[in-house]
């Protein structure tokens, strides 16, 4: 595992507590298991009780690691109503790493963040404009995809 | 510089999860194969 630029390195301190566990230790076999571990590199992203609230499995290269962990944290605080934090890490990500596979996902959860923070606001609409402009094939485009047809 | 010598990772589950807690953060584990 590659983890790329020191500025990817200082948000992941910023906001995490960095664990690693070698899936070849014995001693570890129990936990991997109700872990539900299958393939490597497994990242989670927890909370302090062990709650899992984001994944992935596999290698990506440095600006897509550092989008999609960017993309984790962001998820794991939207998961736990802290909404401001969420927009701020959405926000990273769409000005740093616009071009990787996760920006979607960010300009999509961006618009829910800032819903579930204001419902008054008229920000998800605006967010699922960009993301139909911007990400026109991506998946989350149809998950939004209700919104363009017609009353 | 190897991200051994950059990231000051935990190695005991119990404890990231107390530190978490302690410093209000998240964990982000990384489950790896050395080989």
């Amino acid at each position: 595992m590659t983890y790329p630029d020191d500025s990817v390195v200082s948000a992941m301190l910023a906001n995490a507590i960095p664990l690693q566990i070698d899936n070849t230790n014995k001693d570890a076999f129990t936990m991997l298991h109700r872990l539900h571990h299958i393939w490597t590199p497994d990242i989670r992203v927890l909370d302090h009780n062990g709650d899992e609230l984001y994944r992935w499995d596999g290698f990506l290269p440095p600006s897509e690691f550092a989008a999609r962990m960017l993309c984790g944290f962001a998820m794991a605080h939207l998961r736990s109503k802290r909404f401001e934090q969420a927009e701020k890490l959405y926000v990273d990500v769409l000005r740093r790493f616009p071009a990787t596979h996760a920006a979607p996902e960010a300009q999509y959860y961006l618009g829910v963040a800032r819903y579930r923070n204001d419902p008054e606001g008229d920000d998800l609409t605006a967010q699922w404009l960009q993301l139909r402009s911007l990400y026109p094939s991506s998946e989350y485009r149809l998950k939004q995809y209700f919104k363009e047809q017609p009353e | 510089m190897s991200d051994s010598d950059r990231i000051p990772w935990e190695r005991d589950y119990e404890r990231a999860l107390e530190r978490a807690r302690n410093e209000q953060k998240l964990v982000l584990l990384d489950i790896f194969n050395p080989g």
